[in-house]
């Protein structure tokens, strides 16, 4: 038997005496932004009435009187047109999904089925967030400190100025790149002057992570590594906007379940269906998850593009 | 069973190698799109080589944005802009085709294009666009390069007339604009000093845009009879 004070653990795994590893509960999460931005969009209630197309209607603005003429000279009151718009909700399946092998369970770590269903309802999330984010490009109407140059507060006021000629109602949401946010901070930082003494000033200064990052002169600030580049990578594309500019719309994934043998049915709602696949001569289990989102720019006019260095 | 030798080894590739013709995408990469570039009339912005030049916007083909279906048709999309006034720069028009170059070989026609990546997705690049990877799998973008080559690529648009030229009054527009950033950054300056700097590009920038356009007029324009000219002020309504 060896001396107790001279075994070390190879010694002790070659006797047996010690298990080699053993996997700690505590499971990290990788990094990631997990930004939510589905709240800012009108959410559409889906219907399905035999179509792919969920067309909405956007009702005619309102129009000041006109004075009735006939008095001085005889001419009737003219037809006021009733300009409706319109929009269309196309959804699309996404799909993801993962692949267990049978030693998953019989290994029994952290990491089992529930964990990686969880994994999948959070990508939901993130999948709206790149839609919405792939919808700024498209806005007709941008402001910035011009190609190649970092976002400054001017830029921001003009986005601002630019919704408020619009007459887009307040509160304004502004979603930009984390670097956008860095450079707004940097040049709030170096601003003297009325916008230095603000309460808010300071709070927007403040370290956050990612999603919403305060509030500053009535505008919403969320950060999303989803915002795009544009200018052949030279500049991001984030945006401004006011309630009513985008619009989304999650078909009901539920009603494609009767599709799937109630067995292999892992979660069913409204938003998303997860399924099992069994693939028994591979050994392994598939989950995969499903949803049907849609989203649109409903009034360009309520959008406005920021865009600026990288 | 006997003693045996065992006959050479096998070979084991590396397991670390990567095709060097993909893109290696992570879990955080965002891949580039399938996109068209829409031009809006308002939508221009002054180039100090080039002048006035057309400001596009772009619409991604995503499914489920914009009115794009699972079959990535864009035909909804290009409506919604068209109706917006907007001009969709077709990737097929022969007009993208600088002096008679082959098709295969031009810099702009058909600039819809991709590189592969290392999950099968396409990564979609603009006209100029290229990548380097980097040992240790970054992405590293040709910005400085690819900014000309998109700034030729919209100076081609406006001289052979597929988008519309600027008007007059939209130069009035933006030279107003740029006057107000001026007058903006003046204010600020004294107060300011480290906005010096940017008041003067911002300065140099409005004598630039308040001159006479460097570029002779274009071939629209000579269609067109229109005169290239200083611009006039102006207001909008709508």
């Amino acid at each position: 038997m060896p001396d107790a004070a001279t075994i070390d653990t190879a010694q002790l795994i070659t006797n047996g005496g010690l298990v080699q590893e053993v996997l700690s509960d505590l499971v990290l999460e990788a990094l990631y932004d997990p930004t939510d931005l589905t709240a800012l969009m009108t959410r559409v209630p889906w219907n399905a009435g035999g179509s792919d197309t969920l067309r909405s209607t956007i009702d005619a603005a309102p129009g000041a009187y006109t004075a009735r003429a006939s008095e001085i000279d005889g001419s009737n009151i003219a037809n006021a047109a009733y300009a409706t718009g319109k929009f269309d909700l196309i959804p699309a399946g996404y799909s993801r999904r993962y692949e267990l092998t049978d030693l998953i369970p019989i290994a029994g770590g952290p990491i089992q089925v529930e964990r990686v269903a969880a994994n999948l309802v959070a990508g939901v999330a993130l999948t709206m967030t790149d839609l919405l984010c792939a919808l700024f490009p498209a806005l007709d109407n941008d402001v910035g400190p011009g190609t190649g140059v970092d976002l400054d507060v001017s830029s921001i006021y003009a986005a601002m100025y630019q919704l408020n000629s619009q007459s887009v109602s307040g509160p304004y949401a502004c979603v930009l790149h984390p670097q956008q946010i860095n450079d707004f901070q940097n040049s709030l930082r170096a601003e003297a002057g009325a916008v230095q003494f603000q309460a808010a000033t300071a709070e927007m200064l403040a370290a956050r992570g990612p999603g919403f990052r305060g509030s500053w002169n009535g505008i919403q600030f969320y950060q999303s590594d989803s915002v795009g580049k544009v200018n052949t990578n030279a500049d991001y594309a984030g945006a401004m906007f006011g309630a009513g500019c985008f619009g989304y719309t999650m078909a009901d994934a539920r009603l494609m379940a009767g599709h799937i043998p109630p067995g292999l049915l892992y979660l069913s709602n409204e938003a998303m269906v997860i399924e099992m696949a069994r693939d028994q001569t591979n050994f392994t289990t598939a989950l995969v998850a499903s949803i049907f989102p849609a989203v649109v720019e409903i009034e360009d006019a309520r959008g406005v593009e920021i865009i600026s260095d990288v | 069973m006997p003693a045996h030798t065992l006959r050479a080894p096998k070979r084991q590739t590396p397991t670390e190698t990567r095709d060097p013709d993909l893109l290696p995408v992570g879990p955080r990469t965002k891949v580039g799109k399938r996109f068209i570039y829409v031009h809006y009339e308002s939508a221009w912005n002054f180039h100090a080589e080039h002048g006035w030049l057309p400001k596009l916007s772009k619409l991604i083909a995503v499914p489920g944005v914009n009115g794009v279906g699972e079959d990535g048709s864009l035909s909804r999309v290009i409506n919604g802009a068209t109706a917006k006034g907007g001009t969709v720069i077709r990737p097929e028009d022969k007009r993208l085709l600088v002096d008679g170059e082959d098709p295969e070989d031009a810099a702009f026609y058909q600039y819809g294009r991709y590189y592969s990546t290392t999950t099968g997705e396409r990564w979609w690049i603009e006209p100029g666009s290229e990548p380097t990877v980097t040992p240790a799998g970054r992405i590293i973008w040709n910005t400085d390069e690819s900014v000309k080559v998109y700034a030729r690529f919209r100076k081609h648009l406006r001289d052979v007339g597929i988008v519309e030229p600027i008007h007059p009054l939209v130069i009035a527009e933006k030279v107003s604009s740029q006057q107000t950033r001026v007058e903006d950054l003046q204010r600020r300056a004294a107060m300011n000093p480290h906005l010096s700097s940017k008041l003067a590009e911002a300065v140099e920038l409005l004598t630039a845009m308040q001159a006479q356009p460097d570029d002779e007029p274009t071939k629209a324009d000579k269609k067109a009879g229109r005169k290239v000219g200083r611009a006039r002020r102006g207001s909008v309504d709508g």
